[in-house]
């Protein structure tokens, strides 16, 4: 009984929360606002040193994620490992290496690979919604940045195709 | 080891057979309570700690398995929208299962029970579970936000768990090996206690039968050889010495009978050996005594003889003392004659003198006659050869006178010479005649004398008979000593006894031959 009660509060404090945050947040930004904000996510980078930087980044509720509703900051090493996850941080860490998209496509690898060749990347790949079950267009732009020696990709995710 | 047995008292050699046994069976206990407390360590080990952590493998493999089935279940009840309580329920359980084995790994390797291998085995597996647990609990913390991402990284939990999954049957079959070994180990042990517990029961067995046995010999031993030596001396035989040089009771009675033995020996030794050199000295005794008894009676009769000897030398002296006696008185006559043939002799010098005279008278007339004859020539030739006749006899009847003189004088010389001869030998005679008559008289107190000795000698002989007698008698009562002595059996040498000894007998005889010797 008393566990469904607190479980019950849980739930209902996690949708006002979020319903708060989709207040908060502002509104669906366009790609160009997006690609706006992607140059100057990687010139603050540039200038603060990533790991200051990334530490801002990865707080959900910093204006770099918070600005629009459909961006959020992203980075990652060249071997996969999640560096900056802004909606996500609990995902920082983790090796995406091998995740594919809803085409079965290892959109992680490609993106990075089109950095090592080009020094950025735009890239859109398909995701599964498995809430609404429906798959969506996303599109990671990020740019390789020096990081003490090491190359990493520094950037946003957008939800939606640039 | 065997000096210090034999110097031990009987009571404490009788107690060396049990007390070896008893040793023996603390020594056996000592080693099978050892032997249970190993095995009761083994089992101990076998429960309490291969077992357990047998027990702990066995729940961690198990619990993992469990998880990894229920992630999948979890995220698939996301995917359906499956009620969010139930989820966060089940998500709580899972990360609490894993929080409690690696509670329990961590307990298990700060344990000091662990071998090294087993302790490298369980890091492995902490360290494996470690990742394991970060990996779902990614993957559930995904899933919670993102469960597209999190079934993907499904992936890596699969991985972790399937490696923690290997080394946890690994370290399964570890203490499967281990508890075997241990079990092993601890049957072998019981088998080598069983085998060293039958093995030392048995030396036990023969150890204190042996000991028992020696001890008897070495107690009784020693007891007959007492005994057959005692028996041997009661029957006299003082040669008998008991080799043995224990310090037990039986020592001590080993060594007062070798002392009794030795004293006994040297106090009959040298008793035999007095009693020989009494006996020896008796007969000896005896023999003298003979000798002398024999050498008395030719004194006896040789003083008999000289005492007849000095009467006949009296009376001859006596009859030489008459003899030179009448010599004296012929030598007196002698003397008168000596002196009438010196006158006679003085005379006759005269008358040859006389005719001397004449015969040169005669030769004057014989030469005046040839002168005259010469003169008267041819007629006279006749003549003067009658007084050449003369003239030579004239001449030779002087010379004859000379010789005459000449003898005369010698004569008379010689009867002065044999006047003074008779007379000293008159003084001589003299006192011959005195010295015979001091000699006769000496010759009467010889020969009384020699009566008298004749009769000491007498006496003594008596006496050396009495002596002769007393003599045999000790003589025979050594003997009697020396057969009985003669039935111990010594092992004294006769001439082993002292000189002093000797000296001392033979002292006793010195001053009995002095009185002898004093007596004739």
């Amino acid at each position: 009984m008393k566990r469904i009660f607190i479980s019950t509060v849980v739930a209902v404090m996690a949708v006002l929360f979020t319903a708060g945050f989709a207040l908060a947040q502002g509104k669906a930004a366009t790609p160009a606002q997006a690609k706006e904000l992607y140059n100057k996510a990687v010139a603050y980078t540039k200038q603060v040193g990533c790991e200051k930087a990334f530490a801002e980044f990865n707080d959900k509720n910093s204006h770099w994620n918070v600005t629009y509703s459909n961006v959020y900051m992203s980075a990652g090493d060249w071997n996969g490992i999640t560096l900056v996850q802004g909606r996500y941080p609990i995902m920082v860490g983790q090796n995406h290496f091998d995740l594919k998209d809803a085409d079965g496509k290892y959109f992680i690898r490609e993106a990075i690979d089109k950095c090592k060749k080009t020094g950025h990347a735009v890239h859109t790949y398909k995701w599964m919604i498995t809430k609404t079950n429906q798959v969506e267009d996303r599109t990671m732009m990020v740019e390789a940045v020096d990081c003490g020696g090491k190359k990493v990709d520094v950037g946003i995710s957008y939800e939606g195709k640039i | 080891m065997s000096f210090s047995f034999k110097n031990l008292k009987l009571a404490p050699k009788m107690l060396i057979s049990p007390a070896v046994v008893l040793v023996f069976l603390v020594i056996l206990a000592v080693g099978i309570y050892v032997s249970f407390a190993m095995q009761k360590n083994a089992l101990n080990d076998i429960y309490n700690n291969r077992f357990r952590q047998y027990q702990s493998s066995a729940k961690m493999l198990n619990d993992i398995n469990s998880v990894q089935g229920n992630i999948s279940r979890i995220l698939n009840w996301i995917k359906v929208n499956y009620d969010d309580g139930i989820v966060t329920g089940a998500i709580e359980e899972q990360k609490n299962i894993l929080t409690e084995d690696m509670a329990l790994i961590k307990k298990i390797i700060n344990s000091s029970v662990l071998t090294d291998e087993e302790k490298k085995l369980f890091i492995g597996a902490e360290e494996n579970l470690i990742e394991y647990q970060k990996a779902v609990i990614a993957v559930l913390d995904t899933a919670a936000v993102d469960v597209n991402t999190a079934i993907q990284l499904m992936s890596t939990t699969d991985g972790k768990h399937d490696e923690l999954n290997v080394l946890l049957k690994k370290l399964l079959l570890f203490e499967d090996k281990l508890s075997k070994e241990k079990y092993d180990s601890a049957v072998a042990s019981i088998n080598l206690t069983i085998t060293v517990f039958l093995i030392v029961v048995v030396l036990i067995v023969v150890f204190s039968f042996i000991i028992t046995i020696m001890i008897t010999r070495a107690v009784t031993g020693p007891i007959r050889e007492t005994i057959s030596v005692l028996s041997r001396l009661a029957q006299g035989d003082l040669t008998q010495k008991i080799n043995l040089t224990s310090e037990d009771e039986i020592g001590t009675l080993v060594q007062s009978v070798n002392v009794m033995r030795d004293k006994m020996n040297h106090a009959v030794g040298e008793a035999m050996e007095i009693s020989g050199v009494l006996t020896d000295s008796a007969s000896q005794e005896a023999a003298a005594i003979e000798e002398t008894s024999a050498s008395l009676d030719e004194i006896a009769s040789m003083t008999r003889q000289n005492a007849a000897n000095t009467d006949a030398a009296n009376q001859l002296m006596i009859a030489a003392r008459e003899a030179i006696k009448k010599a004296n008185d012929s030598m007196a006559g002698l003397t008168e004659s000596m002196g009438e043939i010196a006158k006679a002799s003085e005379q006759t010098q005269k008358i040859v003198k006389s005719i001397d005279e004449i015969a040169f008278q005669t030769n004057l007339l014989a030469l005046n006659a040839s002168v005259e004859a010469a003169r008267a020539g041819e007629a006279g030739a006749g003549f003067a050869v009658v007084a050449d006749e003369v003239r030579n006899l004239a001449m030779r009847a002087t010379e004859s006178a000379r010789g005459s003189t000449d003898l005369i004088g010698d004569i008379v010389s010689k009867v002065k010479a044999g006047d003074s001869l008779v007379a000293s030998t008159s003084t001589a005679f003299h006192e011959v005649t005195a010295s015979s008559d001091k000699v006769v008289g000496l010759m009467g107190e010889i020969a009384a004398a020699s009566k008298e000795q004749a009769q000491g000698v007498d006496q003594v002989n008596r006496a050396i008979a009495d002596m002769n007698v007393s003599t045999q008698q000790t003589a025979g009562n050594a003997e009697n000593l020396a057969s009985v002595m003669s039935i111990f059996k010594t092992d004294i040498d006769r001439h082993d006894v002292t000189a002093s000894k000797k000296a001392a007998t033979l002292k006793g005889q010195i001053p009995l031959i002095d009185m002898q010797k004093k007596d004739f």
